[in-house]
């Protein structure tokens, strides 16, 4: 079973995008910040995470950043999930060394589309 | 000294210089004229006196002849002939002898001894020769012996005579060749000292033209540069001078005009960089609830598809998530508009008298759920004694309100406490509300960002507690709207302070109460009394396109979002024209034009319809004084308003009332290029009887200390039928700038319509 990492500090977002892929038949395990988002990824190495941008404590390009840089997780892919999008907020998830981008609120068929290409 | 007096200057010195040189040469030539002269007469007085030592000699010969015949007898007679050639003989000499002392001049003459000398020897020689004719007698051999001697003498000393001659003209010819030598240099020498003269001025005009103008190149390149601060120096007070002056001005009022620009494009850019900003933080607030809501809905679609039904217990939590979060979205666009509103200035500020304790606990009963939410406890002050205040109530409540929520939501446990005072400020009886609590408090840096949009104490208080994050921003520009402020002091852990201090009574400089306030510069210019528009239409942008069209023409105007609205504003205000869309919800154009035509208080209002719709022939038939097609064209609006408004004819004459002199003595001048009749008054009482004798083109009004009065006046001009088509200009409170009578002339231009898209600023 694929595993998925959701981190996202929006509790309703969370639990709402956990949900909907644990339906889809995806294992899903969350975290709430960009923090605990890099020590789960290091300790349960999913095969992907879906990083939530603005978060708490550590934010989403600084953890995606660490995650690319570290030996055991620079190959997990990760989509970035922001409802940054204004020009240039892709350019810059993509830059801190996400692998795909989405925008909120998440069309959830093109999210999986996006999921199934990249894995 | 100036250039034309250093050119001329320059110039008569050289002319002057010139004519010494001439009067030199003249000189010159007078003084060898007369030593040329001397030495001719020199000369030829020398030919003559070899002449006359010839002639002696001739004599003498015959002296000789005479001797060697008497020498036989020892005398001589002398025959006809003879006698007859010596005395043509001595005719010839005494001649000579004349012309020699003729001819002679100067102190030489004095000194030719030889002549006197050969005078006494012919002259003694004539009365011999007469003597022997008149006796004819002989001539004795020692007679011309003795002669013989002194003819030899005689011709010696003339020899003398034309050697001294000689010598002279010899000195004269030196004495010539001196003075030409010492006039050539006397010449050159001024010749020399004019040209060096000249020289030296021509070069100092050079150079001192030379340095100005490369001064003002220095100048003229600095600036092109940019280099706008750069200034020629001034030295004299001359033409070039003047031209530096002239451009250093230049460079002045370029220098202000570029900084102008800067500053302007530096606000501008802050501007649009603030409104990127709010662009994407709004984008992203606006997702965030969006996010939830169109995530739960889907998802609860989905758990329905997958598994044919849903149990109630399930949907509940995920419908309250969207409700929650469909609030929230709603909570976000209401404060949005109201920024927007704030910010184009069209968020007005209507004071009526209301309790403020009263207006304190009403707000208490709607918060109440939320402070006891945390078991807060709850404390209001009223420390006020006269407790009847005039505020705009809406946003009194909107500034309490969301202090107190903002209170509860970060107080636990705590005691949140509402204190109201009232004093003087600054000579404004003003009110302060502070709302206390005992909550979480912020840091020094959190508090600095707390008034600003989209912004709270930190990003992880949106998650904690909500809010939107434009409340407190929103609160801070109502408060400033009614000339109030709103403050903040905090500590971590301690609590909270807001405390937000408006006027107690409504500001008496307040443009006409209820009118439409506005931070735009035109409306510093609003014509008051003059024509007030009503826009009434639910869409807001096109309300708001139109206020700014006619805003800017100068009319005041007010604006109404629905027809009920519009029809209450229309009742109280009495605009002069009424601009009414057709499409609205609830009573739309049609029911407001009927009804504002039925009322006995509105019946004479002018009503321009407005619509997508071309029904212009419907329109006019059920009494609309005209009909435009949306989209607004602004000079259709313009023009059509304009022709239904009464004309400003200012050759009816213009009734100026004001203390001072300021208006008349702006207008005196326009007023007799334009053949206007000026009548000015500070007395109101004569002013309402000129009003009522007169019909005036216009009535401007200026500065004036009882200006109740003056709003009495002219709410009672607005009101006689005879007098209520009378334009009038309220003037006091627009500033004029230095004085500038263009600035009131294109002001009256405005409101004349004869030209001027734009207000002066």
């Amino acid at each position: 079973m694929t595993k998925i990492l959701i981190v996202e500090d929006n509790e309703m977002n969370r639990d709402m995008l956990s949900r909907r892929l644990k339906r889809k038949g995806f294992d899903v395990s969350v975290a709430i910040d960009g923090q605990q988002g890099v020590l789960m990824a290091s300790s349960m190495q999913p095969d992907l995470i879906l990083m939530d941008m603005s978060l708490p404590i550590k934010d989403g390009w600084t953890a995606t950043r660490e995650l690319k840089e570290k030996d055991n997780t620079k190959h997990i892919k990760i989509i970035a999930l922001t409802a940054h999008a204004m020009d240039g907020d892709k350019q810059r998830a993509l830059g801190a060394g996400c692998d795909d981008y989405d925008t909120k609120p998440i069309d959830l068929k093109r999210l999986l589309g996006k999921i199934e290409s990249i894995l | 000294m100036n250039l034309s007096k250093r050119i001329a200057l320059s110039s008569s010195v050289i002319l002057v210089f010139f004519l010494g040189t001439v009067l030199v040469f003249l000189w010159s030539n007078e003084i060898r004229r007369e030593k040329v002269d001397e030495l001719q007469a020199t000369i030829r007085s020398q030919y003559l006196i070899s002449d006359v030592s010839d002639q002696l000699g001739e004599f003498n010969k015959h002296l000789q002849v005479l001797e060697i015949t008497a020498s036989v007898r020892g005398e001589v007679g002398l025959g006809d002939e003879e006698r007859s050639n010596l005395r043509n003989s001595i005719s010839s000499i005494e001649n000579s002898l004349a012309n020699v002392q003729a001819t002679a001049v100067g102190s030489i003459a004095s000194e030719l001894s030889g002549t006197g000398a050969a005078s006494e020897i012919v002259t003694e020689w004539k009365d011999l020769i007469n003597w022997t004719i008149e006796n004819d007698e002989l001539i004795q051999i020692e007679t011309l012996t003795d002669f013989a001697t002194e003819f030899k003498s005689t011709t010696d000393q003339l020899l003398v005579d034309s050697a001294m001659l000689r010598n002279r003209a010899q000195q004269l010819d030196t004495e010539i060749d001196q003075q030409e030598t010492m006039i050539n240099q006397v010449s050159l020498g001024v010749f020399a000292v004019s040209a060096v003269i000249a020289l030296l001025l021509t070069f100092h005009l050079i150079r001192y033209t030379k340095r100005s103008l490369t001064a003002l190149r220095e100048g003229t390149r600095h600036w092109s540069d940019g280099d706008l601060d750069f200034r020629v120096k001034v030295t004299g007070k001359d033409d070039l001078s003047a031209l530096a002056t002239a451009f250093n001005g230049m460079a002045n009022n370029l220098d202000a005009a570029m900084k102008d620009v800067q500053e302007e494009r530096k606000r501008a850019n802050k501007a649009n960089r603030a409104k990127s900003g709010f662009l994407a933080n709004m984008s992203h607030e606006l997702r965030t609830p969006m996010n939830a809501i169109i995530g739960y809905s889907e998802m609860l679609l989905e758990e329905i598809e997958d598994e044919g039904s849903l149990s109630a217990e399930d949907a509940q939590a995920d419908l309250a998530k969207i409700q929650s979060a469909g609030k929230h979205l709603l909570a976000l666009i209401n404060e949005i508009l109201d920024l927007s509103k704030i910010e184009s200035g069209k968020m007005g500020v209507f004071y009526e008298p209301i309790d403020i304790g009263t207006l304190i606990n009403d707000v208490k009963t709607t918060v109440m759920p939320l402070i006891d939410k945390y078991d807060n406890g709850f404390e209001i002050i009223i420390d006020v004694e006269d407790t009847n205040i005039e505020t705009d109530v809406t946003k009194f409540r909107q500034i309490l309100m969301n202090l107190l929520s903002n209170a509860a939501k970060f107080t636990k446990q705590g005691l949140i406490t509402v204190t109201a005072k009232r004093f003087v400020e600054n000579g404004v009886d003003s009110v302060s509300v502070s709302v206390a609590d005992t909550g979480i408090g912020m840091t020094e840096k959190q508090l600095a960002r707390i008034f600003d949009e989209f912004t709270q104490a930190d990003d992880s208080t949106t998650r904690e507690f909500g809010g939107t994050g434009l409340g407190l921003s929103i609160c801070r520009s109502f408060a400033i709207l009614m000339k109030g402020r709103i403050d903040a002091t905090s500590k971590p852990g301690k609590g909270t302070v807001f405390t937000f201090v408006v006027p107690a009574l409504e500001p008496k400089d307040a443009p006409v109460q209820g009118a439409e306030t506005s931070t735009r510069k035109e409306d510093k210019f609003g014509v008051t009394g003059l024509a007030t528009i009503l826009v009434i239409d639910d869409d807001a942008v096109s309300l708001e396109i139109s206020e700014r069209i006619l805003g800017k023409k100068g009319y005041s105007v007010i604006t109404a979002s629905s027809g009920d609205e519009g029809i209450k504003l229309a009742e109280e205000k009495k605009p002069n024209v009424i601009v009414l869309d057709v499409i609205m919800p609830g009573m739309d154009g049609w029911q407001v034009l009927e009804h504002l035509k039925k009322n006995e208080s509105t019946k004479d209002i002018p009503i321009i319809m407005q619509s997508m719709l071309s029904e212009r022939e419907l329109g006019l038939a059920k009494g609309a004084d005209d009909y435009l097609t949306k989209p607004i064209d602004k000079t259709n609006l313009t023009a059509a308003v304009r022709k239904l408004l009464p004309d400003v004819n200012m050759d009816k004459g213009v009734l100026i009332i004001e203390e001072g002199s300021i208006v008349v003595d702006l207008i005196t001048e326009i007023a007799a290029e334009r053949k206007w009749q000026l009548q000015t008054t500070s007395n109101l009482v004569e002013a309402r009887q000129w009003l009522g004798a007169k019909e005036y083109g216009i009535v401007l009004i200026g500065k004036h200390s009882d200006m109740g009065d003056v709003s009495l006046l002219m709410e009672q001009v607005a009101n006689l039928p005879e007098t209520k088509r009378t334009p009038m200009l309220l003037l006091s409170s627009i500033e004029f700038e230095d004085n500038n009578p263009d600035q009131l002339l294109s002001y009256l231009d405005i409101v004349s319509g004869t030209q001027a898209e734009t207000v002066p600023t």
